[in-house]
């Protein structure tokens, strides 16, 4: 097994050595963690999207490449397909052929844990709501910078488009996240 | 990201080890299923072959992938709204079927499918069900391989998951599939539908205002409504408003579906991570089918898609038109 010895640099390997996906789980659990709390309240959802973030990761990795971009927007745009498919996935569990395999069983400090992370991204999660009525290209790139924290290069690289187009993008935007964000708080669960 | 020399608790720490043991196992090349209890929902996703318990391979399988092809050949001519006018336009001209709520929609489909996204043998089964028209009793349904004529499973219940216990059903009939009271006006049907959203059985203290909350939520409750019978003129209505949503977008080349059949496929706007697309017939504009494919590291593979062969009402499950 190769020393995990390149991780600041390329993860491409996470996906194929164990060492070096202990490293990286290690690193950026808590991110993850933290990533699905900005956008879900439910503890079981939380823990099952956060198991299937570090999935995708491990499917993924190999398509990494450190000169496009850090890590942390490596990964938060990996994260965002697998919450983006849950959302698409809540419309399909009608289906009368829906199949929901195995859920990770919580015990009641997992939750609490969990539930500490939720309630302290509760602004975060309204900021993330208050951006449903953008364009999707561009609710993509205000997430990742204004809920998210990533840099306009690092979410430009993590969504694939010019660190150039990502801000005109982020200033046609702004003013309409700050017109959105200044509305009271809609239904807040 | 401040926790680096922090060691996971609890179920994290449990993911790492399962985690850690299922990359070992790719690392080996070992054909491996996801670690217990914690599948990609990717993997997760619907699937009607094992919905039925039947899994066959398919032998003709270069057939079946020819079939399944995400189009490259030269685009349609139409844009995705001037494709959804035409549906529109063509299902003004069917004859209306009518049905009380304890009738039943009856459909025929071809399922093509995939038992991993990335990989594995497409299997095609044929399927019957039949769904409560009002929404009053669980669906039932059939299947059999495509390559057995004389492989019919036997009638079963069918009730959806709940999403909140993977391992649990829903105690709750599905909603009607005979929507013969929409609105037959655009606009008219949008309001109904963004007083009517679809019941997404969603997990206790999720998101729920978020979700049903989405500007995409109208477009959701309409596309859920062609899985079962809409009536022409709201049907029409319904496809002059899916023309509306802006970001669809026409799938370039000929889509043939599981029955052979030549279509069109307009990709739904609004999905990340995958692409649903809606299939309708090339020539008639009629509705074809419709189909899942998963995007992943830039990648895109086609896992699920169904052809409708018919649809119709009866008055009991079992029965055929």
């Amino acid at each position: 097994m190769n020393e995990p010895n390149r991780l600041d640099g390329d993860i491409s390997g996470v996906g194929a050595d164990p060492l070096a996906f202990e490293v990286f789980y290690r690193r950026h659990v808590e991110a993850v963690g933290r990533f699905v709390a900005r956008r879900v309240d439910d503890p079981h959802l939380a823990a099952d999207l956060t198991a299937d973030v570090f999935l995708a990761v491990i499917e993924s990795a190999a398509g990494y490449r450190p000169d496009r971009g850090s890590q942390i927007g490596w990964l938060y745009g990996v994260a965002r397909n697998v919450i983006g498919d849950e959302r698409r996935r809540a419309a399909q569990r009608l289906r009368v052929n829906g199949r929901l395999a195995g859920r990770r069983d919580l015990g009641p400090d997992d939750i609490a844990r969990i539930e500490e992370r939720i309630d302290a991204e509760s602004a975060a999660r309204r900021t993330h709501r208050a951006l449903s009525d953008l364009p999707e290209d561009t609710r993509a790139l205000v997430e990742l910078v204004a809920v998210d924290g990533l840099t306009i290069a690092e979410a430009a690289a993590a969504l694939g488009v010019s660190p150039v187009a990502a801000r005109v993008r982020l200033h046609r935007a702004r003013r309409v996240v700050r017109a959105m964000l200044a509305r009271p708080a809609i239904t807040l669960a | 990201m401040n926790r680096t020399e922090e060691s996971p608790q609890g179920f994290e720490a449990q993911l790492l080890s399962d985690l850690t043991a299922h990359v070992a196992r790719r690392a080996e090349g070992v054909p491996v299923a996801s670690p217990a209890g914690c599948r990609a929902r990717s993997l997760r996703a619907w699937r009607l072959a094992g919905a039925f318990g039947l899994a066959v391979t398919l032998s003709a399988g270069g057939l079946t992938v020819q079939t399944m092809r995400l189009g490259d050949q030269s685009p349609p001519t139409a844009n995705a709204s001037e494709i959804l006018r035409m549906a529109a336009d063509a299902a003004r001209q069917q004859p209306a079927l009518t049905a009380r709520p304890d009738q039943y929609v009856f459909t025929e489909l071809l399922v093509t499918s995939r038992e991993t996204p990335g990989s594995g043998p497409y299997r095609t089964v044929r399927t019957q069900l039949w769904k409560s028209a009002g929404g009053v009793a669980y669906t039932q349904g059939r299947s059999r391989p495509e390559t057995d004529p004389n492989g019919w499973s036997e009638l079963k219940v069918l009730r959806m998951d709940d999403p909140a216990d993977p391992d649990k059903e829903l105690d709750a009939f599905p909603p009607p599939a005979y929507h013969g009271d929409l609105p037959t006006d655009p606009d008219a049907l949008l309001r109904y539908l963004q007083e009517h959203p679809v019941d997404l059985h969603l997990p206790e203290a999720a998101d729920e205002a978020a979700v049903y909350g989405d500007g995409s939520m109208p477009y959701t409750t309409a596309r859920s409504m062609l899985d079962g019978y809409v009536p022409p003129l709201a049907l029409a209505a319904l496809y002059e408003l899916l023309a509306r949503e802006p970001g669809a977008t026409v799938i370039s080349g000929n889509v043939a579906d599981a029955a052979g059949r030549n279509g069109v496929a307009i990709r739904m706007p609004g999905v990340t991570g995958a692409n649903i697309d809606f299939v309708f017939d090339r020539d008639t504009h009629l509705f074809l089918g419709n189909r899942d494919s998963l995007v992943r590291d830039g990648k895109e593979s086609l896992f699920w898609a169904a052809a409708r062969l018919r649809i119709a009402i009866v008055d009991r499950p079992g029965q055929l038109p």
